[in-house]
């Protein structure tokens, strides 16, 4: 095996190799920071070039690309609230929150060091750890992914916002509109209200840049015309109200190594729990993501904070999105099941250089197949210098003065949005999430829950039914079977603990 | 004339809770054909009434509802904007994708206040960075309208 390492990782350091892998991750971070445009385009548009170059270096580039994607899509998410991939919208939101009070450029780092461990976690995992991994997976059936859905759902509703009656409207609100479309078992149209656009499903880039994006941008003009009535009325000069729009001064705004080792359990605790779910076929990035942000605000001290520029809450959701990245080759490789579209497309690249994924992968192609985990971790060590050192520009991008920004974003909005379904329904759905979003808001229903709901809703309806069918409408197949059971006791756990607490916060009140 | 409006926390999920009934009685049976595909919707439905119903009654007899509050003037001038939004969405398919982002823009950075310079020169280079990387580059065509 060490052999094979070592044979791979010296076929990657060729200077065609590094420059493809450069310019992989410098496209995907341009595209990955347009709201709408995801790396996977950029993948499928680059996925011809790769036939004529060398197996290695040409998956290497797609995968470059795809951790570049990653991480611009979390750049968008921290500098306008626009998250350019759906997996960046739990960075959104301690990342913005953060970067609006005046530290741009140590949240791009924070984000930027989170999403590197992350990566080279799952890499490391997927290198040694690959066919353990995938066989603990292919003991996951309908009931254990059910399990594990009601258990990340129980975990938002639980932990983000303050009420749990919102947070739990929040989430059945997502579980709703994840209902609009074709059944997942037996394709027929649910809530299409006779629109052909609505047969299909609704699309995730309309919902998540509408209801993150879009409302942000409403809200910050509501902000806007706040400051400028209050002027009016006493008179304040521009430049004393408008100071959100400032930075900090520049070596403040730095990432330390201090503040590094005070997250460094949450970025240990996200990378294992973002490479476990991406080990899962069809879980992905923004389920990953949002469990860790959940569970990494159950563990904090600073648990209130989150939502409000907690750095803790910002590694929780970056790092496990980004260890998602890797560890979802794990069952692409050990046991030729894509797990997501990006894998799938991997997959293709594969099989077109003749490179069949399963158990026998490394066997046969072992020096091929640790030539390219090598590029994988050359990506993310390119990602770091690069973006470590562009994060000075977001720093003076984040002076722009909003009202500059926000017709600006409105339009990217428009265009991602376009760009990514090519469907004119999908701009129109996506100006309606926008006032959703923004009247939700208002309200403080969290927005988070309405995401979650709506991209776990699919897998938990098609698992249930599926459960349903083959036992026959018996329901303790969920108690009976030891994984499902184990996430429903820490579930029940998680709500007894909660209770608890509330409990014991009201008792101290009262005595108080 | 008060300056704000008011909306009481009860009365968001009296709101809610219709939205639940409407779905449990009327959407759902509309919408789905029956049988199976009809139940995580039902049981989704079902919960966002229960939830809201009992926020609400809970709320009522307690008389410890919130309250909301909003500024009328602010609520006027972001709904001209959301109007302008509104306007450009509708009209891209009618007049085409740049020319409404070109008009988009100009009337929004004026309506925000901004000066003719910023104005004019973001509503040109914006769309044509857009043209260049969508259209040139990726190859992603935008509704055209009647105009380019």
């Amino acid at each position: 095996m060490f052999t094979q390492i070592a044979e791979g990782f010296s076929m990657m350091f060729t200077p065609m190799t590094i420059l493809l892998i450069l310019a992989g991750v410098l496209s995907g971070t341009f595209l990955g920071a347009i709201p709408g445009l995801t790396a996977t385009m950029g993948i499928a548009l680059i996925l011809p070039v790769t036939f004529y170059l060398d197996p290695i270096v040409g998956i290497s580039m797609l995968i470059a690309m795809y951790k570049g994607g990653m991480f611009g899509g979390s750049i968008s998410a921290i500098m306008f609230n626009a998250p350019g991939t759906p997996a960046a919208a739990a960075t959104a939101l301690d990342g913005y929150a953060l970067k609006q009070k005046g530290y741009p450029r140590k949240t791009i780092r924070l984000a930027l060091v989170s999403s590197t461990t992350g990566d080279l976690v799952g890499n490391l995992v997927l290198i040694f750890t690959a066919g353990l991994l995938a066989s603990a997976a292919l003991r996951f059936g309908p009931t254990e992914n059910a399990s594990l859905v009601i258990f990340a759902l129980v975990l938002i509703i639980m932990i983000t916002g303050n009420s749990i009656a919102k947070n739990l409207i929040s989430v059945l609100l997502g579980l709703l509109i994840a209902t609009v479309g074709a059944d997942p078992v037996t394709s027929i149209p649910r809530f299409d209200f006779g629109m052909v656009e609505l047969s299909g499903s609704v699309s995730i880039i309309a919902l998540v840049i509408g209801l993150l994006a879009v409302s942000e941008v409403f809200e910050t003009m509501s902000q806007h015309y706040r400051d400028k009535t209050k002027r009016l009325k006493s008179n304040i000069s521009e430049i004393e109200t408008n100071d959100k729009s400032k930075n900090v001064d520049k070596h403040k705004d730095n990432l330390t190594w201090k503040e590094v080792s005070e997250v460094r359990r949450t970025l240990g605790r996200s990378s294992i729990i973002g490479t476990l779910i991406g080990a899962l076929p069809g879980l992905g990035p923004v389920t990953a993501s949002f469990v860790s942000y959940a569970q990494a605000k159950s563990k904090s001290k600073k648990g209130d904070n989150f939502g409000k520029g907690e750095k803790e809450g910002l590694v929780a959701a970056e790092t496990a999105n980004s260890a998602v990245g890797s560890s979802n080759l794990i069952p692409l490789l050990s046991l030729g099941i894509p797990g997501d579209a990006t894998a799938a497309l991997i997959f293709g690249a594969l099989i077109i250089h003749g490179i069949i994924p399963g158990p026998q992968l490394i066997e046969t192609n072992g020096p091929i197949v640790y030539g390219i985990f090598a590029g994988m971790i050359m990506a993310s060590l390119f990602c770091l210098v690069i973006n470590w050192y562009t994060s000075n520009i977001f720093r003076k991008i984040a002076v722009i003065r909003p009202t500059v920004l926000m017709p600006v974003i409105l339009v990217l909005c428009i265009a991602g949005t376009y760009g990514y379904s090519q469907a004119s329904f999908d701009i129109i759905l996506m100006f309606i999430f926008g006032i959703l979003g923004f009247l939700l808001k208002k309200v403080e229903i969290p927005l988070v829950g309405v995401v979650i709901g709506f991209v776990l809703g699919p897998k938990l309806e098609e698992s249930i039914r599926q459960v349903f069918v083959l036992s026959g409408g018996d329901i303790s197949v969920f108690f009976t079977r030891p994984i499902s059971l184990a996430f429903l006791v820490i579930a029940l756990l998680v709500i007894l603990s909660h209770f608890r607490k509330t409990k014991k916060l009201k008792d101290e009140k009262r005595v108080a | 004339m008060n300056n704000y409006f008011k909306i009481k926390e009860t009365h968001i999920y009296g709101l809610i809770a219709l939205f639940g009934l409407l779905l449990v009685l009327v959407l759902i049976p509309m919408e789905i054909q029956s049988g199976e595909p009809r139940l995580m919707p039902y049981v989704y439905a079902a919960g966002l009434l229960i939830v809201s119903m009992f926020k609400f009654v809970s709320l009522f007899f307690n008389k410890k509802t919130e309250f909301f509050k909003f500024n009328r003037k602010v609520f006027k001038y972001v709904g001209l904007n959301i109007l302008i939004y509104t306007a450009y969405i509708f009209l891209i398919q009618k007049i085409g994708f740049f020319v409404m982002s070109i008009l988009f823009i100009i009337a929004l950075l004026r309506v925000l206040g901004e000066g003719w310079k910023i104005t004019l020169t973001l509503s040109v280079m914006l769309p044509a960075s857009i043209y260049i990387l969508f259209t040139q580059i990726l190859a992603l065509y935008f509704p055209s309208g009647i105009l380019f």
